[in-house]
């Protein structure tokens, strides 16, 4: 009697084995299975936001508990941060001003301004294995897969789903991810890829000729259409040579503050029409333009 | 009785996500106990026959949508913990309480590395030694767990335990 009961409770086991595993491959392969995410995300959001309760009320708790003292030494400080904030915007304006200008002689695709939405990470402890982080803003607030998300200090990730009222962000240190990127100071181009939890971030297939130095700033090249130009990725921080290989090893450390930064700003509607056609229709279907060599000597 | 029973299952899996997802400071992140298997074993233990394997299976799909980790993977691990505990309920049982403690340790170090070898299976590793400081951790809370759940069923259902 023993006997058949194990075996019962074997036989339930391995059906319900292969079923997971099933899943599991499906989950690597096809995009529907997302959807079975999605349902049981939408009741996990309950669990969620409970979870960020404790951290909701230290914040409040800072806030509250602050003596008028310091909220007036910080107010003077955040003065004077505006002011000086304020003056260089108005540089901006002009450069910006000069750089469409030079843009439209170039005949190159003016950029388009970006617009922010503020979101804040939902505090919870996830699996280390995997860069991943919850933002409380959802398809409710407009959010939608692909989306860049920044901090103010350099380029966070990119959202890769998305539930009625919370997003999920993929983190540039995602073993995942690739950003393509360029060199600030040569042009050189190429792709940074995460290593997974705190490992340092790492600059792909550049060959040992290649200009590009420890220090070296990385930004955004928007090639890919995926990441807006221009925004700081990390720095480089080691570069050597394993004899046998064709490529250097590249490490780099990320600007913005993946660990740390828990108010963050979801881009949108960076590409303007003209660049969005050129990207998604196929060389077909765009009208043949006169191409004009002129523009490019002015 | 039936619902009752129920009811006490769903929100000790409720408390134990809470506990497991609960944000730490980074250097005691390794020491967090996996709370969530230290249930399923408490509940494969008392329900012995009633257990049903959906439980796990459940359980684990919830933890892979919050963890943003492959669909199944925690379901998987979560259902060959639940049949070794079954499997050897009876001597888990019997066992003292730091023999208990040492043999769900082992369980909980066992659950992990299927986690680690599925994960390093398809790419996802973590080559960090400090990925099975949990299963100590776990062994440590595991007595508190499991009287705080037995006073909980004492209460609230009325199982009778062996």
């Amino acid at each position: 009697m023993l006997f058949r009961q194990a075996t019962g409770l074997g036989l339930r086991v391995f059906c319900l084995s292969i079923l997971m595993i099933a899943l599991m491959i499906a989950d690597k392969h096809y995009k529907y299975v997302n959807n079975v995410r999605e349902v049981l995300s939408v009741f996990l959001i309950p669990l969620q936001y409970t979870l960020n309760a404790p951290m909701q009320a230290i914040d409040w708790l800072k806030v509250s508990a602050a003596t008028q003292h310091e909220l007036s030494t910080e107010n003077v400080h955040l003065k004077q941060q505006l002011l000086l904030m304020q003056v260089k915007l108005q540089q901006l304006i002009n450069m910006q001003q000069e750089n469409s200008e030079l843009r439209a002689l170039l005949k190159s695709s003016s950029r388009i301004n970006a617009q922010f939405q503020e979101a804040k990470l939902l505090a919870m402890n996830l699996d280390p294995a995997l860069a991943e982080v919850v933002l409380d803003k959802g398809a409710q607030d407009g959010v939608q897969p692909e989306q860049v998300v920044i901090d103010a200090a350099g380029v966070m990730g990119q959202i890769i789903g998305v539930t009625p009222f919370t997003s999920r962000l993929l983190l540039i240190s995602d073993p995942r991810s690739g950003v393509p990127v360029q060199d600030d100071r040569s042009g050189l181009q190429a792709i940074v890829v995460g290593a997974g939890g705190n490992n340092p971030l790492s600059l792909i297939h550049v060959s040992e000729t290649a200009d590009i130095q420890v220090g070296d700033q990385l930004v955004t090249s928007g090639l890919g259409a995926r990441y807006p130009e221009g925004y700081p990725v990390g720095t480089v921080t080691r570069i050597f040579k394993t004899s046998g290989e064709p490529f250097l090893n590249i490490t780099v450390k990320p600007s913005a503050l993946l660990e740390r930064s828990r108010r963050v700003l979801i881009v949108s509607n960076y590409l303007d029409d003209d660049s969005k056609r050129m990207l998604y229709e196929t060389p077909a279907k765009v009208a043949p333009q006169p191409v004009t060599i002129s523009g490019a000597s002015t | 009785m039936n619902y009752k029973l129920a009811l006490i299952v769903f929100f000790s899996f409720v408390i134990a996500s809470l506990l497991q997802f609960l944000p730490v400071p980074e250097a005691f992140n390794a020491w967090v106990p996996q709370w969530i298997a230290l249930v399923v074993i408490y509940w494969a233990l008392v329900l012995d026959e009633r257990f049903n394997f959906i439980l796990p299976c459940f359980v684990g799909l919830c933890v892979d949508v919050m963890n943003g980790a492959m669909l199944g993977l925690h379901a998987l691990t979560l259902l060959w913990l639940s049949f070794v505990v079954l499997k050897n309920a009876r001597q888990l049982r019997r066992a003292g309480r730091i023999q208990q403690m040492l043999e769900i340790g082992l369980l909980v170090l066992g659950y992990q590395f299927a986690l680690f070898a599925i994960q390093g299976l398809v790419g996802l590793r973590l080559d960090d030694g400090t990925y099975f400081f949990a299963s100590i951790s776990s062994a440590i809370v595991w007595p508190w767990v499991s009287i705080i759940l037995d006073d909980g069923c004492r209460r609230f259902v009325g199982l009778k335990e062996e």
